[in-house]
């Protein structure tokens, strides 16, 4: 039944690296500045409930998981409810369902992948990393306008391929961000890292 | 610390809903709203005449409840207001019902607030008072009684899926009798359900029955009500439900398209509720166990379509049928009324194209010169990119655990479905999984087929940013 889709649009605070992208102005580290400046405020705005429910997630997979001696056993509808069950507090809808979907991407990792080292603190650092990374999909990524001719008449195939060229840095510092929120127990309190010296792409016109 | 569910539950109350029986299944409720201190009060009344069609004399108490638990839902849904991008709204119900201990045990009142979280959004608070009041007429009264061998309840709301589900069914099923079931929304819904329903009695002459429950407000114009209310699916299934057990049935189908039910996000901007969950597999499992445990016996709620595309679903219907459904989610006054380009018109004029059925529907978007409001474009848009993410996924590999693993990287909740559903659909996991492989295989490859005819008029060659 696909009546009442909700089709979002507009990039709030990512307009400004949206356009920067597009223009072509701007060196590749510093769009990443600038994506890691808007993900920051988005997330700020979203919130420490994220942390809370990444941080009860874990302990509640950590005991699951300890329950058994190897994943083969892990009762997969369980931990997926174990993670549902957490989200039985007040918030903001869409915040929870981010964080609902982090945990999922988890379990989906640990279900299809390898066997990491689990503890629970290390489980909670993974879904709000994982959170972190959605927060970024969702508001930019996801809200892109579905055109061929962007801003600035860049076309969409040479956005795509910007995008994926910032995206190492990005997902190198949300890992960051995401250990030290959860070693610090708050989002609210995370301060924008400290801009590392631009390298020197050899591709890029120094003139 | 997290807050607990009972904190949550003492605080916060957005609305407050209390029900006050009248003679006969009407409603007074009390409404508060504690954000701006307003109080009203509205009517409600629900049109319970059909249920006298009994298999057995008597009108068992819980059914009774879960009619008026349906109500009470539907009256909340329409009239309780919630923003997702803000705190979730807390919606408190005071119900007086006939078997209070039953529904104030803690499983049923946890599977019910969990049930309309999940529909919802909202936060749901439950009290239920003894009734007190007479019982309404249709309870008291004594049954018209039908025979309950070997016919099946489905629900029935005038849509293309609808009427294209009980056509296969009619066809595979030779000999079985349909009773076919709806609450006929407003009176443009209650008359397209009608004439729908008698192209199906035209064509099959003595096996289908249409019975119909319409709930309405009365003289209620200055309460604003929900536009998109996302516990309509609990409560016709709820209502159907009733239908159905009282006919002696233990199952109620809803037929819907696959991918419809399941409703996918189209982008990563998608969240939770921006698609409904009305017919989603998930849901209909947890309204099973609702009406199962309130019932005190096994009662199932199923989408026999699970596994089927809207075109797959379409493909023996004759042409002329399909053009008197609505598919719309926006129908437009005049003529024509379905907009064409909503993403269920997209669905729909996909499916009949995908079908290479003649669609002689009347469109906004493809017969009227004057150009809508908003961009048309968008809906068709974001289906496109969900069909691009779909095949670069399936392409991955040719191996279907390959397949699978990728496509619920990106869909976690297809797991979610498999592994609580794959019982209840009488499969292996292994075997459902290459079902919804399939279902999404063959979507794709429709789109692939009929997307230059979808797009006339609506995407042109080089798009620019609007």
């Amino acid at each position: 039944m696909a009546d009442g889709d909700i089709l979002r649009n507009g990039l709030g605070c990512y307009k400004k690296l949206y356009q920067w992208l597009c223009e072509g102005k701007a060196s590749m580290s510093e769009c990443t500045q600038v994506a890691i400046k808007a993900l920051m405020s988005d997330l700020k705005k979203k919130g420490d409930l994220p942390i809370k429910l990444a941080e009860s997630m874990g302990e509640r997979l950590f005991q699951l998981f300890s329950m058994v001696d190897d994943k083969s056993c892990i009762d997969w509808n369980s931990a997926n409810m174990e993670i549902e069950k957490t989200l039985q507090v007040d918030g903001i809808h869409d915040v929870k369902e981010l964080v609902l979907h982090a945990g999922k991407i988890f379990l989906h990792d640990i279900r299809y992948g390898g066997n990491p080292e689990i503890s629970a603190d290390s489980i909670s650092e993974a879904i709000l990393c994982n959170y972190m990374n959605i927060v970024f999909e969702s508001g930019f990524q996801g809200r892109i306008p579905l055109v061929d001719k962007h801003h600035a008449g860049m076309d969409d195939v040479t956005l795509k391929q910007l995008i994926r060229e910032i995206q190492p840095g990005i997902v190198s510092v949300i890992s960051n961000l995401a250990k030290k929120a959860t070693s610090n127990g708050s989002i609210l309190g995370l301060r924008l890292p400290r801009q590392s010296r631009a390298q020197i792409d050899m591709n890029e016109d120094l003139c | 610390m997290l807050t607990t569910e009972k904190e949550v539950h003492t605080r916060n109350c957005n609305y407050t809903l209390y029900f006050k029986p009248g003679s006969n299944s009407d409603w007074t409720i009390h409404l508060i709203n504690h954000s701006t201190a307003k109080e009203s009060f509205v009517e409600i009344y629900a049109d319970c005449q059909e249920f006298k069609y009994r298999a057995k004399s008597d009108f068992p108490s819980v059914i009774a409840d879960l009619i008026d638990l349906a109500i009470a839902i539907h009256a909340a849904d329409r009239l309780a207001f919630q923003n997702l991008r803000q705190e979730q709204g807390h919606i408190h119900v005071v119900l007086p019902v006939r078997n209070p201990e039953k529904m104030n045990s803690e499983s049923f009142q946890l599977q019910l607030v969990n049930l309309l979280e999940h529909t919802t959004g909202s936060l749901w608070i439950f009290e239920f008072s003894k009734r007190l009041e007479e019982d309404f007429f249709v309870v008291q009264q004594s049954s018209l009684s039908v025979s309950s061998q070997d016919c099946e309840v489905a629900l029935w709301s005038g849509g293309l899926d609808a009427l294209a589900g009980v056509y296969q069914r009619l066809k595979s099923n030779a000999g079985k009798s349909f009773v076919l079931f709806g609450t006929g929304g407003n009176s443009r819904v209650y008359k397209l359900q009608k004439d729908t329903a008698r192209q199906i009695q035209l064509n099959f002459p003595g096996r289908c029955t249409l019975y119909r429950v319409p709930i309405r407000f009365c003289d209620s114009k200055e309460d604003r009500k929900n536009k998109i209310t996302r516990a309509r699916g609990v409560v016709v299934a709820m209502l159907g439900a009733a239908c159905s057990s009282l006919l002696g049935q233990q199952e109620l189908c809803f037929y819907e398209n696959g991918t419809g039910a399941i409703n996918l996000p189209y982008l990563k901007s998608s969240l939770g509720l921006d698609h409904t969950r009305s017919v989603h597999p998930l849901t209909l499992l947890k309204v099973s166990s609702l009406i199962s445990e309130l019932l005190g016996e096994p009662f199932r709620v199923w989408n026999p379509f699970l596994f089927s595309t809207k075109s797959e679903m379409c493909n023996i219907l004759p042409e002329k049928l399909s053009s008197v459904t609505n598919s719309c989610d926006s129908p437009h006054r005049s003529n024509p009324s379905q907009c064409g380009y909503c993403s269920s018109c997209l669905l729909r004029r996909q499916a009949l194209a995908a079908a290479k059925i003649n669609d002689k529907t009347r469109y906004v978007v493809l017969h009227r010169n004057d150009k809508p409001r908003i961009d048309p474009s968008i809906s068709l848009r974001h289906m496109l990119a969900q069909v691009d993410t779909l095949r670069y996924l399936l392409n991955q590999s040719s191996s279907s655990e390959k397949q699978w693993e990728t496509l619920t990287s990106e869909y976690p909740v297809l797991d979610d479905i498999v592994d609580r559903c794959f019982m209840m659909e009488n499969l292996t996991s292994n075997d459902m999984q290459s079902k919804l492989i399939k279902l999404y295989q063959n979507y794709v490859t429709e789109w692939d087929e009929v997307k230059p005819q979808i797009s006339i008029g609506l995407i042109e060659a080089n798009r620019n940013e609007p």
